[in-house]
């Protein structure tokens, strides 16, 4: 149905761009086009006792998160495919990917996302590799196109993050620095001096750091930041994404809400009940991407957030991911 | 007090928690000593030397297993400190506060762990996660005698059960305690020869009636994100293999059976009445969770039937229906729970 499919792009992408349509339309329009055209999908709808037409875009099933280590979640034949963005496969599962027929609303939705964060005018630097030696990067590609449509250079090559030109080329104009919390943290490890950016700079943090042994709380991490990079705690931007959607969510400083462009919702739900927890409670983060046509709409992720009344604030991981049994809900540390 | 007198106390009391099995059979008890410590007077003839200070560490759904280890704790006569989880034991403390005065004082109970605790203690017994037992394990000094639980689960195997009696009392051993602890079945492995698929119609039915007659505390919100959890990953197992099959309670109280026809070992479970179903042919393949499995229920019980299953590794068979009811000399992890914590004083 490639008919579908570029119809329901250009009402995205208008409605990105320009704000005409209605995100309830779309988005139950989205769901019966990948109902019929993603079998995985349907399947999971059928299961639900969920059928093509719906009323209701709360009532959208969500995608477990996991489902793209597993299955192809396409509305296309992957043959088709102009792009596939993997994750980083970091829990020992194998990775999940996702593909792209095209990349129009992908850029479209970086593009809204970013304007709105008004930081494109500053010359970008970047702590990723460069897509050309990641492709399979959502991150990657994402940093090339605020390069591409503005002036930046990437700092990570074979791996190695390249402190010195990093340090040569920083002048007096104020700068934004981009990368992971872990190629910042590599960065204030290794180097032996501070880094000070030029005055009114500004510095995006994504893909958090749990896992990677470091049991620093958000507020020391982003004092760290502010010490070593000479930069006020909200001059700090986290950026809040994942390789199955095709939008971002952003934020700065610490304790406020994350936000995106109206094309992508949020649902903060009881995990059990599915249903919307009150403000200032805690749930799983369910997540509503318009742009994600291609693949699937509805996205249950394995993070927990507080539901404010704009946005959500960020908790983390859902904890419970551990085998079970006797050792459950140990309680017992050395200092207990 | 001598050991005997010290059992004929306790096994009265023991007795009014019935989750504690045989643990209040005086008999049973005295039968744990003679195996475990050569005689029924070994303490007192100094054949066996105990701990003088015991630290128990009880993690927070190992109540039961925290009893346990404070009676052969009273028993040995060594004074006994508990280490309880800082959301509390409740079940565990009142079985404390039930115990006579001449026993009471040897029990000291915290949800704090004073440093002291661990530097005293003459031996330390520790319940919980794989990494809290290996935190406590290194911080060991020499000469302290250290007793590690970690995690453990267990599975029941279904050889034949041509009239689906074994449902009733695996649906016990699955719902009995909310499925905490080591003891619960979170897997269970049926014959090729059964209809899998009326097996797990049968067993939800069972979880169904169990919790209508036997309601249960609402879960907490970390509990309920682990259920949620579980549900969705087999729900979405059974989305790619058309031939898994899955039942779910509508409400709460919440059970789940996921029938996976996969080759791959099922996940363990995520507690809470919820288990998997897997087929097997001549020998259940656990793969790489065969090194950490406690109790295999089996059905039916059969020297045949517990033949095959030996070489599995785990370190108790019984009959389906009674895997919540070790005998007090069930050797859990395969160690002797009362021996391995005294020494050995010989003569000559």
């Amino acid at each position: 149905m490639s008919g579908d499919y570029e119809k329901l792009k250009q009402a995205v992408l208008s409605f990105i761009q320009k704000g005409e349509g209605a995100f309830e339309e779309l988005a139950l329009e989205i769901h019966a086009f990948q109902f019929n055209e993603n079998a995985p999908y349907q399947r999971f709808c059928r299961l639900r006792g969920v059928g093509e037409k719906l009323h209701d875009w709360t009532k959208i099933p969500a995608v477990p998160q996991q489902a793209f280590k597993s299955s192809r979640l396409t509305t296309f034949s992957v043959d088709m495919a102009v792009r596939e963005f993997r994750t980083s496969g970091t829990t020992g599962e194998g990775y999940g990917s996702h593909y792209f027929r095209d990349l129009t609303l992908y850029d479209a939705a970086i593009q809204a996302g970013w304007s709105a964060l008004k930081v494109n005018h500053f010359p970008k630097f970047v702590l990723t590799p460069s897509p050309d030696e990641t492709t399979h990067s959502s991150l990657s590609y994402m940093m090339g196109r605020l390069v591409k449509n503005a002036s930046g250079s990437f700092y990570m090559n074979g791996g190695v993050l390249e402190e010195k030109r990093l340090r040569d080329d920083l002048g007096i104009q104020p700068v934004l620095l981009l990368g992971t919390a872990l190629a910042f943290f590599n960065l204030m490890e290794k180097s032996i001096s501070l880094l000070t950016l030029p005055s009114g700079s500004r510095i995006l943090e994504t893909g958090g750091y749990k896992g990677s042994g470091r049991s620093v709380s958000k507020e020391d991490f982003y004092r760290q930041l502010s010490e070593f990079f000479a930069v006020e705690s909200d001059a700090i931007l986290n950026e809040y994404g994942m390789t199955e959607l095709s939008s971002q969510f952003y934020t700065h400083g610490l304790g406020r809400s994350h936000r995106s462009g109206p094309w992508i919702r949020h649902r903060v739900v009881h995990p059990l009940k599915g249903l919307e927890v009150a403000v200032g409670e805690t749930g799983i983060l369910q997540l509503f991407d318009l742009a994600n046509v291609g693949s699937v709409l509805a996205i249950q992720t394995e993070d927990m957030a507080v539901r404010q009344e704009s946005g959500f604030i960020l908790i983390g991981r859902d904890p419970t991911a551990l085998a079970r049994g006797c050792s459950r809900s140990a309680d017992d540390q050395l200092n207990g | 007090m001598t050991t005997r007198e010290k059992v004929a106390m306790l096994a009265p009391i023991v007795a009014q928690f019935p989750e504690m099995g045989d643990f209040g059979n005086e008999a049973a008890l005295l039968e744990l000593i003679r195996l475990e410590l050569g005689s029924e007077d070994a303490l007192e003839r100094g054949a066996a030397l105990p701990p003088r200070r015991l630290l128990h560490i009880i993690s927070a759904n190992t109540a039961m297993a925290g009893m346990q280890s404070l009676v052969r704790g009273l028993i040995l006569g060594s004074l006994n400190w508990c280490k309880t989880p800082r959301v509390g034991l409740p079940r565990f403390e009142e079985f404390v506060n039930s115990l006579p005065e001449s026993l009471r004082v040897l029990v000291e109970v915290s949800a704090t762990l004073p440093p002291s605790w661990l530097e005293k203690a003459d031996a330390v017994v520790v319940f919980g996660s794989d990494s809290t037992v290996e935190k406590f394990r290194s911080a060991m000094k020499f000469g302290q005698i250290f007793a590690g639980y970690g995690h453990r689960w267990s599975g029941a195997v279904i050889f034949s059960d041509a009239d689906f009696s074994s449902v009733q009392p695996l649906s016990h051993d699955i719902c009995l305690y909310d499925q905490m602890g080591c003891l619960s079945a979170q897997i269970v492995w049926l014959h090729e020869s059964l209809d899998a698929g009326e097996y797990g119609t049968r067993l939800a039915a069972e979880l169904e009636r169990y919790v209508r007659g036997n309601p249960t505390a609402a879960l907490s919100f970390e509990d309920a994100a682990s259920v949620a959890r579980w549900r969705l990953s087999v729900e979405w197992k059974t989305v790619e293999y058309e031939e898994n099959r899955l039942w779910l309670s509508t409400g709460e109280p919440v059970w789940g059976v996921q029938l996976n026809r996969q080759k791959t070992t099922p996940p363990l479970s995520c507690l809470h009445r919820h288990v998997s179903l897997q087929v097997f042919s001549e020998i259940p393949e656990m793969g790489e969770l065969a090194p950490s499995v406690s109790t295999l229920g089996i059905w039916p019980f059969s020297p045949e039937n517990k033949i095959k299953l030996e070489s599995i590794g785990a370190s108790r068979l019984c009959v389906v229906g009674q895997m919540q009811f070790p005998q007090p000399a069930w050797q859990q992890d395969g160690f002797p729970a009362l021996g391995r914590l005294v020494r050995r004083q010989d003569a000559g």
